[in-house]
């Protein structure tokens, strides 16, 4: 999520920007050292409380776009959660629109296969089987930690999603025994999500 | 004067009501379609949440916010303690009508 904020902050006139979940919680953030500390999370859980209170009015709001004597504020609500974009007044809006609509789209994703996953994220390593032909692609886990998730352990296949950074792919978790904790990848799989051997991935089944 | 603002402001094709209210949610003036008791509450809910996330990120004194929703766009000034919510149809030209309102607002010249 990080990476797509980063994105976002490059454009001249971007001071800062931030994700927050469905309970106006900050997720993730860039450029918050740029406002006084612990500024984001008010800011989000205003933003969010306001939303949620027009919502019951039937209004649902799905954009505010605030202007300040110093600056200007961008929040876009996006399914499950919303983007806030902190900026200077004479911000190009037309590209800014432009940016946090890619932008949006990509968070949404991030944030919906997170509120559909039943369990906390596993975050594993990520090692290649090479030669490994599983169709449709597919990751291996121990069975142990399958049966952990509330799925049906050895020789079971569910629905799962992998994510690095900003990158999601779903795949199968088929457990298996004797694997250990560790994600096996396909390597045409990794390369998707842009992981290397040794690098860390999050798992939600 | 106030009457005069949100009356020539009503008169916007776009606009479909406009309202002037005070810190209280009391309406000071107001033109056009809609419940003005209600318009009035909206607008400083929305202007108080503003101000204080401007003061949150030292962005100073919120002077105009819009929000989309439900078919419905709302535009908001702060005007000192007040607020001035206009209340658009959808498909409006946001540029032409905050060019009116800085006009009657007395920030530009008429054209």
């Amino acid at each position: 999520m990080k990476d797509i904020l980063r994105d976002i902050n490059a454009m001249v006139g971007v001071q800062g920007s931030f994700v927050a979940d469905g309970k106006g919680k900050v997720l993730s953030s860039v450029g918050e050292t740029n406002f006084p500390a612990g500024s984001l999370g008010g800011v989000s859980q205003e933003i969010f409380q306001a939303a949620r209170s027009l919502g019951f009015a039937h209004l649902n709001p799905d954009e505010f776009d605030l202007s300040f004597g110093k600056g200007r504020v961008i929040a876009r609500l996006i399914g499950p959660g919303m983007l806030v974009i902190l900026c200077s007044r004479d911000i190009n809006i037309p590209l800014l629109n432009l940016t946090a609509e890619v932008a949006a789209k990509r968070i949404e994703q991030l944030l919906e296969s997170a509120k559909e996953s039943k369990f906390e994220p596993l975050e594993l390593r990520v090692e290649y089987m090479k030669g490994l032909t599983l169709k449709g692609g597919g990751i291996w886990v121990d069975e142990e930690l399958v049966r952990g998730w509330g799925l049906e352990g050895k020789g079971s296949s569910h629905k799962a999603s992998v994510r690095k950074g900003g990158k999601v792919k779903l795949l199968r978790v088929v457990g298996k025994k004797g694997l250990g904790r560790t994600v096996k990848m396909l390597v045409h799989d990794a390369k998707k999500l842009g992981a290397k051997e040794g690098d860390t991935v999050q798992v939600f089944a | 004067m106030n009457d005069k603002i949100t009356g020539a402001l009503s008169q916007l094709e776009e606009v479909e009501g406009v309202v002037l209210s005070s810190p209280e949610g009391i309406v000071l003036a107001q033109g056009g379609k809609g419940n003005p008791q209600e318009a009035a509450a909206l607008t400083v809910f929305v202007a108080q949440m503003a101000q204080r996330v401007g003061e949150a990120l030292n962005y100073g004194r919120f002077e105009k916010g819009t929000f989309n929703g439900q078919g419905r766009r709302v535009l908001i000034y702060g005007q000192g303690d007040h607020s001035l919510g206009l209340f658009v149809k959808p498909e409006a030209s946001l540029s032409l009508i905050e060019d009116r309102v800085e006009v009657e607002l007395g920030g530009k010249e008429k054209r």
